[in-house]
């Protein structure tokens, strides 16, 4: 009886969890691998290009990428080589499990001068199951500078598994080039202001700040100068954090490191922390000190907090440059490729601190996510205009007239879109779209597709599209 | 098992076989006392003759019959009404279950037993002159009488006119008629009980007293539920099919069921096989509107489905049931796919086998949960095509029961439980592609997350009958608890170890029962409160007026979540606190209880009571000192409760009401920061009503039940420095639910009728808005008048 009661229920439970485990779990999207872009540009001073395929997603399994070269005007071999090889126009691009990218590289053949109407057409052939070829399946590499007739672009944010409202990557995008660098946030800690006058910015995308101490004494600093690290607060929501970070519009005159002046007793010692904004872990403080260097850079004295030697490194301006970096690294300062030259950047998306209002009265520095700056400093101006004046599709160059562009920094910066924290109500606005006008005066329209996970989307990898509405002359 | 009497006097033996072998005589005589007499002229005629045969003494002329009585668990029934019949000898039982009738008349006897919340019982025995004859007898519970009975707190099932303890009970029948497919339903319309909804979790969390879930402990039959956080999702994930009744306790009771006992415990009670079915079947179907929304069968509305079958032979008893939960969500003011309230499907499965012998039980019971919830995103046109973005949170709850009583001697009864928990809710986000149909996984970091918790609980509790006045009761508790997670550092694991000890102790003639408590706690993690101590008592000022007085402690420890959560993105730098103690409360209330017993037919009683708890250490959220950009838990807060309730019962034969007024104080916690312009104290009244009218003739029982909630006051820091408190507002709202059941045949009940008359869906808050985590200005509380058509069917065979 026994027996025959627990067969019953058993076989009752069974028949109740096997009708429980219908939820069949989704399969994961298909992970495609495209260019970056459709067409792609080697300028004449370049000797070689590398061009990138990128998958959606890391491969499971190592794959195998087959890409079809088809020069006109060139010939492999003579005018060009691929790293790797290429056998009868055709190139086999191994990459190891847990890829997120492969690259081939074309490399012009030495004394080789190209007139800039030769092309090469890359094609994605195949790719090893399961991984399929994107949309963007075809590359337009042209022998000289291309301006950019528009394309889609998927903005790297994501270094790694991070939430996308804390992406690790600042992306600078270049319209006119099909191009976009990410640079690791954390990788940077000062940037060497490249103009006439002599000024040191934090990084404001890691919600980075210093203190003035009044010492000229890199060794006299020692960590009770450190106390209390309120000083050093910024994310606290406290209104007095507005004096511990460079402007947050960028506006040079109001940097927290005073100019450096020709007279070395008048640089001071800071104590640099150099930042947690964004979800960064806390690293090691740093005390330092900027000289000039003749009119023509700076000399960065610089220790650990606890540290009694004192390094130095030698920063030059170049002029090609709206700053350049210089990062910390253990215990030694590099300089770092934090941004591309100012004139090979329109945009620039990604975590960065800019304020909000605490109270009707009181502004707080805040950490804004997604955030998009223009290079102001390199000449980028743009204009937002809504959908209920024109839409983007009709937007063209006839509109222009009408549209007043502007160079402050956060013309575009977070308008974009809606992020919420109510689940399912980030989007981005379609309502509105932007009209960019490049350093070199090319006029780009440009909208945002999504964002976010609630659209379908992953945060940290915004997907755009723009579209080339006037050349620059 | 012979149910009500077995006698071992060797001459009662054979009487008793005899009168067995009568047709009709057991059965007539078990229920009509009254026509005994005709019976008995008849039937004693033949112990006459027996003893002219067997040669009984012959000169004694009377005889004693000495009996104990238990009930159906084994437990003694103490203080049962026993009345002998012919002569009306009455007595009650002691706290044993036994007792002794002396002086009887010999001859045939018929005994009858009474006890509260149980079926009364009876039987016949043979006195015999000079001779001591043997009575037993098994009271079961009785379906009518059951919310008499309670359990919490409580070492064995006691009436709830003598809990030490202040019970509220809610009756099987009163669950039965309500018709409700959740214990959130039935739970509404209690005094003191407000529902909270989270929308974008989909979960609901219940208010006790003003404190919310994570002070209240839900029990199932005594052993604790495990929740993730510090909502109390558990109560929607237990299947109210297989809840006989609900018992709570408000204020602490942490001496006996440990941390989060602060606000109060809420014990579901199980149903029991019952001891004189062999086999039961019962299953249900319901389905019901979600305010104007309604699919037959599937889709938009309620559609509940159960089915639970009951077997038992001889010391056997094994028992399986499934329930499907199907709500279809509710549209409410969203548009296009999205829901306002989230579609759930959810499928409860239980379990259960036991051995019941002399007194001795051993029991396992399963329950299974297996919850899905849907989130549909709104559909979005993303580059040409319609996707739409959706969540799922899929949750899976395993909870097994072991749980044994015995009784090694006379004065000793011991009870172990054990629980062992497997619990795990993940978040499956999805991108569907509408134009083609396809769904594929979200592949954004951190959208697959998946938190998991294990417990396993255990706890022994010895009663031991010192003395008539003295019972020892204490006991050992053994709590570990494993999580993991996205946004959990590590994989945490907590030992949680207790001693308490809660004996009563009886005075003057058994007038004033006190029970002091203490428990000592050692915990793997954070710093237990050292001892943590109570005192309750009951006085008996005379026979219908009863007062309750209690003095308790309680205590929550620090939540999982609490000690080692970890979150860091580009909004939130929040972790966990390890160096956390746990919250705690002094607590003080009592309860008059008078019953007004002149009246003849009918029943009429009032329960008046006052409580003062105050709550200290409280965890919040808060920035951390030492590094001021980051957040975390401290200890910091402080609330105090404080009101008064009055309850009056009426009942007069099929018609049952009650009454309840409750004036219910929050404490302000911004009444310190400029103490001269605020009260401490915000008040909110509530009301509630019940009624149950049954017609008997045409088998139709009525219930209504209504509760009106006053505006709930609150405030809002609007700036710290200088302080600004901006007084808000939570309106008022009244909840009323009317259903109708009747039976059709002996098998089925039909049942019918109407929720939320007033059609309440959200309550307008007066709190400031604006910001990421802040509301709209409304609280959600349901989604409207709904209608509710169901049938339960009733098989049962008897032995």
């Amino acid at each position: 009886m026994k027996n025959k009661i627990t067969g019953a229920l058993l076989t009752l439970i069974f028949l109740f969890a096997a009708n429980a485990c219908k939820d069949d779990e989704p399969p994961l999207p298909d992970n495609l691998i495209q260019f970056e872009a459709s067409q792609q540009g080697v300028p004449e001073t370049e000797q070689e290009v590398t061009v990138k395929v990128k998958l959606s997603r890391a491969t499971e399994a190592a794959t195998t990428v087959v890409v079809d070269l088809k020069p006109t005007g060139i010939t492999y071999g003579k005018e060009f080589t691929t790293v790797p090889e290429a056998a009868n126009n055709s190139v086999s691009l191994p990459l190891p499990a847990g890829s997120t990218e492969g690259s081939l590289k074309i490399v012009k053949a030495q004394g080789v001068l190209l007139g800039g109407t030769e092309t090469l057409e890359l094609t994605l052939k195949s790719a090893t199951a399961p991984v399929l070829a994107g949309k963007m399946n075809q590359l337009s590499l042209k022998f000289a500078q291309i301006i950019s007739t528009g394309s889609q672009m998927t903005i790297n944010g994501l270094a790694g598994s991070e939430p996308g409202s804390s992406a690790a990557n600042s992306v600078y995008v270049d319209f006119s080039n099909n191009s976009q660098t990410a640079v690791l946030r954390s990788s940077w800690d000062l940037g060497f202001y490249c103009g006439s006058e002599f000024r040191v910015i934090l990084n404001n995308t890691t919600s980075a700040s210093a203190k003035m101490l009044n010492k000229t004494d890199l060794k006299a600093v020692t960590a009770a100068d450190t106390i209390p690290a309120a000083d050093w607060t910024v994310g606290a929501y406290n209104p007095k954090e507005m004096g511990l970070v460079d402007n947050v519009t960028g506006d040079l005159t109001k940097t927290i490191i005073a100019e450096i002046a020709a007279d070395d007793a008048t640089n001071k010692v800071y104590i640099i922390n150099r930042g947690i904004g964004g979800g960064l872990k806390p690293r090691p403080w740093l005390k330092i000190r900027v000289l000039r260097n003749g009119a023509t850079g700076y000399k960065l004295q610089y220790a650990r907090i606890e540290d009694t030697t004192v390094r130095e490194i030698d920063v030059t301006k170049d002029a090609s440059f709206n700053f350049v970096y210089a990062g910390f690294d253990g215990t030694v300062v590099k300089k770092v490729n934090a941004e591309p030259q100012k004139s090979q950047w329109d945009i620039k998306w990604g975590y960065q601190l800019i304020q909000t209002a605490l109270s009707p009265t009181e502004m707080i520095p805040y950490g804004s996510s997604d955030f998009v700056a223009i290079n102001n400093r390199g000449g980028v101006q743009a204009a937002e205009v809504l959908t209920s004046t024109v839409s983007y599709d009709a937007f063209g160059e006839s509109h222009l007239a009408a549209v007043q562009f502007k160079s402050n920094f956060d013309v575009i910066g977070t308008a974009w879109r809606t992020a919420s924290a109510t689940s399912g109500a980030s989007a981005v606005k379609s309502d509105r779209f932007y009209v960019i006008k490049d350093p070199s005066g090319n006029v780009y329209k440009l909208k945002f597709i999504r964002f976010h996970g609630d659209e379908g989307g992953t945060r940290g990898k915004p997907e755009t599209e723009y579209k080339l509405v006037k050349k620059g002359v | 098992m012979p149910l009500p009497i077995t006698s071992l006097n060797y001459n009662n033996l054979i009487w008793v076989c005899f009168l067995r072998h009568i047709p009709g005589l057991y059965r007539q005589a078990k229920y009509s006392p009254p026509k005994l007499s005709r019976l008995k002229r008849c039937l004693l005629f033949i112990p006459g003759v027996l003893f002219l045969v067997t040669g009984g003494p012959a000169g004694a002329q009377t005889g004693s019959i000495r009996g104990s009585v238990s009930l159906s668990d084994g437990s003694p029934a103490a203080f049962a009404a026993v009345v002998c019949n012919p002569g009306n000898a009455t007595t009650l039982t002691d706290n044993q279950g036994e007792f002794v009738l002396t002086g009887l008349n010999t001859g045939l006897h018929y005994l009858s037993y009474q006890m509260l919340g149980h079926r009364s019982g009876g039987d016949s025995v043979l006195v015999v002159a000079g001779e001591t004859s043997i009575a037993k007898a098994i009271l079961s519970i009785s379906a009518r009488d059951l919310s008499e009975v309670v359990v919490t707190g409580q070492s064995e099932p006691t009436a709830l006119k003598k809990s030490v303890y202040q019970v509220r009970t809610i009756s099987s029948e009163r669950i039965r008629l309500r018709g409700a497919t959740n214990l959130q339903t039935v739970l509404n319309t209690e005094l003191g009980i407000r529902l909270s909804n989270d929308m974008t979790l989909g979960t609901s969390d219940i208010q006790l007293l003003g404190m919310n879930g994570q002070s209240v402990k839900i029990l199932l039959d005594g052993v604790p539920l495990l929740d993730r956080g510090e909502i109390r999702e558990s109560l929607g994930q237990v299947d109210i099919n297989t809840i006989d009744r609900i018992e709570i306790v408000e204020g602490p009771m942490s001496v006996i069921y440990g941390t989060d006992a602060l606000a109060g415990v809420i014990n579901l009670i199980t149903k029991k096989n019952r001891e004189d079915q062999h086999v039961s079947l019962t299953a249900r179907l319901q389905e019901e509107t979600v305010q104007r929304e309604y699919h037959p069968l599937s889709g938009n509305g309620i559609h509940n489905q159960s089915i639970n079958l009951a077997l038992r032979k001889s010391a056997w008893e094994a028992s399986g049931g499934a329930t499907r939960n199907n709500f279809g969500g509710w549209q409410g003011d969203s548009a296009g796919r999205a829901k306002t309230w989230m579609p759930k499907e959810q499928w409860l499965f239980n379990a259960s086998a036991g051995f019941r012998k002399n007194g001795f039980n051993l029991s396992h019971r399963f329950n299974g949960t297996d919850e899905s919830l849907n989130k549909l995103g709104a559909t979005r046109q993303i580059d040409n095509e319609l996707v739409a973005a959706d969540k799922k949170y899929l949750t899976y709850r395993w909870f097994h029961q072991l749980r044994s009583d015995f009784r090694p001697g006379n004065r000793l009864f011991i009870n172990v439980s054990g629980a062992y928990t497997d619990y795990s809710r993940r978040t499956q986000s999805t991108v569907t592609n509408l134009t083609t149909g396809r769904t594929t996984l979200s592949v954004e970091p951190g959208s697959q997350d998946k938190s998991i918790f294990k417990s396993v609980f255990g706890r022994a509790i010895v009663n031991y009958k010192l003395s008539a006045s003295v019972h020892m009761t204490g006991g050992l508790e053994y709590n570990f608890n494993k999580a993991a997670g996205e946004r959990i550092q590590a994989t945490p694991e907590i030992h949680d170890y207790a001693v308490f000890l809660a004996p009563e102790i009886r005075l003057v003639n058994d007038k004033i029962n006190l029970i002091p408590g203490v428990r000592l706690i050692h915990n793997s993690i954070y710093n237990a409160p050292p001892a943590v101590p109570s005192l309750n008592a009951k006085w008996k000022l005379s026979g219908n007026l009863d007062l309750r007085i209690a003095y308790a402690k309680g205590f929550r420890a620090p939540t999982l979540r609490e000690l080692f959560f970890w979150f860091y993105d580009a909004s939130h730098s929040i972790k966990g606190n390890p160096n956390l103690k746990a919250e705690s409360s002094n607590s003080v209330n009592g309860f008059l209880t008078y019953r007004v017993t002149s009246l003849k037919t009918a029943g009429l009683n009032f329960v008046l009571g006052a409580f003062y708890n105050h709550f200290k250490d409280r965890i919040a959220e808060a920035q951390d000192p030492s590094l001021p950009t980051d957040w975390s838990y401290f200890n910091l807060a402080k609330f105090k409760t404080t009101g008064a309730n009055l309850n009056a019962a009426f009942n007069h034969k099929s018609l049952q009401t009650s009454l309840g007024f409750q004036w219910l104080g929050a404490y302000n916690q911004y009444a310190e920061l400029s103490p001269e312009s605020r009260q401490s104290f915000e008040w909110t009244p509530e009301i509630n009503f019940n009624l149950t009218y049954t017609i008997t003739p045409i088998k139709t029982g009525i219930h209504i039940a209504y509760k009106y909630t006053g505006a709930k006051p609150g405030h809002f820091l609007v700036s710290s420095d200088p302080v600004v408190v901006q007084k808000t507002s939570v309106s008022s709202y009244q909840i009323a639910d009317l259903s109708l059941n009747k039976a059709l045949g002996k098998l089925l009940v039909l049942n019918a009728g109407v929720r939320n008359l007033f059609n309440i869906t959200q309550l307008a808050d007066s709190t400031p808005t604006g910001g990421a985590h802040t509301g709209n200005g409304s609280v959600p509380m349901s989604y409207g008048r709904s209608y509710f058509c169901g049938l339960t069917f009733n098989w049962a065979r008897g032995k």
